[in-house]
């Protein structure tokens, strides 16, 4: 009966508007093999999809009750959490969701580096995952300022200042991004703007064009760039699997325990909305998001502009990776080099986000309290003899 | 030979030429557009930063190589006063914009060295009044011996909150107190302050949850207030016990309200147990699925 009724439907439409050309088209990419060698590790880039997907809808939920005005923001996002019924669930699976967002599409990225997926001929599908890994990271940014309490407001001061820092155009840069001299109003309007209608368009372009590059150029296969590449049909009769249902599989199951994994932490380490923003009261110890704190640790060791240029040129490197490493192997094995400053670069990346984490903190270690410079050095404070953290006995309070 | 057609777009030279002229007009709009968005930025935005003063008291002292002289500034950097923005002038007096000392220690800027220990409470009144009301004529104010005062107990730069191992330390009590009477004051601030700590401490962390806790933080900020008021700086046990005893009537009501925000958060979790409960069976299913799929 369904399989008379659907039978129907799709002659009834394949007489209008030739649906059986788009319903081939998508068949034979469903059906083309891909490469044996895609583990598990391949799924990053679908997690970071459906990601973008859960932020799009959680983000409409959300877009309902927020208010974009220095003035109703903070309340909105606690009427949101507090009142709104499930606006508590939709709130986390937001916040959180950004983070699992780019968390794994930087490991997407790491992939696609020790794979060498951004080798000749893939060079563009490397660009333009390299522009959807910045708009991401710019999702990031203008999304954190918009519950506008006091963490968001200090860590966007802290962010749009670094930009402040940059040669000949930092101080146009600060005024575009805040719209004024501090951060106002006028600059959660504009972030609000960005966050969600110029990225969201600006990321869904930038993601078609990664998928066609990725269908039209296949996976990157582990031989090296001077190995003409396999056909579909050499790549079958290697062992190579079909797309769906084979792979599309495992990237199902991979994005069901990375979700189920995100509720675990919504319900038992639940994102807090922190005091309102106060322009006037510097909160101590303040640093932008985790994925921004390597970098921001890096400058605090280097002259501005040094440190500025620098960090210019890495991302630069990242960006021309295909152009200058042009070597043929594909394999980590046989790209020691690569693979070791690869290595290098994730390990300082982590240590520079700890020291960041760290920098103007206090902590005991061993029975001696130190205290963490900015640089994230530490410095022995005390020696506790006995627990810090007594509760107080009421009387820090000003009558 | 990819299967993704993109037979039919061969852009030639003209196609090619059109499209750099429309990129070029794309570009030149952009700039226009980048410049109004400058042009529309208002002029007038207030400064914020402006209004955070430079403290050259502590970008001075903190560099001196006498420790008596340097050691203050990074005790009060560790001090409850710092983030209260409470700071070297509003006891010290002088002018903390200036970096000429003679300017900065100007005594008709009020500038004293070392308060006098006789009006420390005044000083710490003007913003702690309650508890200088209640110190005044309690029995370590009274007679005007003003001992112990304030930074007896709070310390003078590290000014914390006081807590139990403070009231204990000998030195400031037990040259007067016997231990028994020590006892006594510990365990009475604790059954009077301990519960609206952790009614505070459970508010706080019920609220990350995102479910409401204003009642809860509104009436632990009413018992508090009224231990404040009432006991606080009174140091006179009997007062004190009171106090306390009233207290302790209204905090069975505080912790059922507690009791029932925990109960929401219990829901969501189970709530969400079962989402993730369904996102691993949904996994399990696949992956039997998959496995039961033929090799080719």
């Amino acid at each position: 009966m369904i399989r008379r009724l659907s039978n129907a439907l799709y002659h009834w439409l394949d007489d209008r508007v030739e649906i059986s050309i788009v319903i081939d088209f998508c068949h034979r990419q469903l059906t083309k093999p891909v490469p044996r060698h895609l583990n598990w590790l391949f799924s990053f880039g679908t997690v970071t999809l459906a990601f973008f997907l859960s932020q799009a809808v959680s983000g409409v939920f959300l877009m309902i009750y927020y208010e974009a005005s220095a003035d109703t923001a903070y309340e909105s996002v606690r009427y949101i959490m507090e009142q709104v019924r499930f606006g508590w669930l939709m709130r986390q699976v937001h916040s959180y969701g950004a983070n699992f967002m780019i968390a794994f599409l930087l490991l997407h990225s790491v992939r696609v580096f020790f794979y060498g997926g951004y080798k000749k001929p893939r060079e563009l599908t490397w660009l333009f995952g390299f522009a959807l890994l910045c708009v991401t990271l710019a999702f990031g940014f203008t999304g954190y300022l918009l519950p506008w309490d006091q963490l968001s407001y200090w860590g966007t001061t802290v962010g749009t200042e670094i930009a402040a820092a940059t040669p000949v155009i930092g101080e146009y840069l600060l005024i575009l991004m805040r719209g004024g001299e501090i951060i106002s109003d006028v600059t959660l309007t504009r972030f609000f703007m960005a966050h969600v209608v110029l990225l969201p368009w600006v990321f869904i372009g930038l993601v078609a064009v990664h998928l066609v590059l990725i269908r039209y150029k296949g996976i990157s296969p582990l031989e090296g760039t001077d190995v003409p590449e396999k056909t579909p049909e050499e790549l079958k009769k290697a062992g190579g699997k079909p797309f769906y249902p084979q792979h599309v599989m495992k990237e199902a199951i991979v994005v069901l325990l990375v979700l189920a994994s995100m509720i675990f932490m919504i319900i038992y380490y639940p994102l807090p909305l922190h005091e309102k923003a106060d322009p006037f009261n510097t909160p101590v110890g303040v640093r932008p998001e985790w994925y921004f704190l390597s970098s921001y640790q890096a400058l605090k060791y280097l002259p501005k502009t040094i440190g500025i240029i620098g960090s210019g040129l890495v991302v630069l490197a990242i960006c021309l990776l295909p152009f200058w490493d042009r070597t043929p192997a594909r394999r980590p094995s046989r790209r020691p080099v690569a693979t070791s400053l690869g290595i290098m670069f994730i390990v300082l990346n982590i240590v520079l986000a700890l020291l960041g984490k760290i920098s103007e903190t206090e902590m005991t270690i061993m029975g001696t309290r130190y205290h963490f410079d900015i640089y994230g050095w530490p410095h022995a404070i005390a020696t506790v003899e006995e627990p810090a953290a007594e509760p107080d006995t009421g009387d820090g309070g000003t009558e | 030979m990819s299967e993704l057609t993109h037979a039919g777009y061969r852009p030639g030279a003209g196609a090619w030429n059109a499209l750099s002229a429309r990129t070029a007009e794309y570009t030149a709009r952009s700039a226009v557009i980048l410049l109004l968005l400058l042009v529309w930025t208002p002029a007038g935005s207030a400064t914020a930063q402006q209004a955070v003063t430079t403290n050259t008291c502590v970008s001075c002292h903190a560099d001196l190589d006498d420790e008596d002289m340097s050691l203050p500034v990074a005790e009060w950097q560790r001090s409850a006063h710092r983030p209260a923005d409470i700071a070297c002038q509003d006891c010290h007096g002088g002018n903390p914009a200036s970096m000429v000392e003679d300017e900065a220690h100007d005594v008709e800027r009020d500038f004293v060295g070392l308060p006098d220990p006789y009006v420390v409470h005044e000083l710490c009144g003007e913003c702690h009044q309650v508890q200088m009301e209640n110190y005044v004529p309690s029995p370590h104010g009274l007679e005007g011996d003003f001992w112990p005062n304030c930074v007896d107990c709070h310390e003078n730069h590290e000014v914390v909150f006081p807590r139990a191992s403070l009231i204990s330390i000998p030195d400031n009590c037990e040259d007067c107190h016997e231990q028994e009477i020590m006892d006594d004051f510990i365990a009475l601030t604790d059954r009077g302050l301990e519960p609206v700590n952790e009614f505070r401490r459970a508010a706080e962390e019920i609220r990350s949850a995102g479910v409401p806790v204003d009642l809860i933080l509104a009436q632990a900020s009413l018992a508090r207030d009224a231990y404040i008021q009432q006991a606080s700086h009174v140091f006179v046990l009997d007062k004190m016990t009171a106090v306390v005893d009233s207290l302790e009537q209204v905090y069975p009501r505080i912790q059922k309200e507690v009791n029932t925000a925990r109960t929401e958060v219990d829901t969501r979790r189970r709530f969400g147990w079962m989402f993730i409960g369904l996102f691993l069976v949904l996994a399990g299913v696949i992956w039997l699925y998959r496995r039961a799929l033929p090799e080719d």
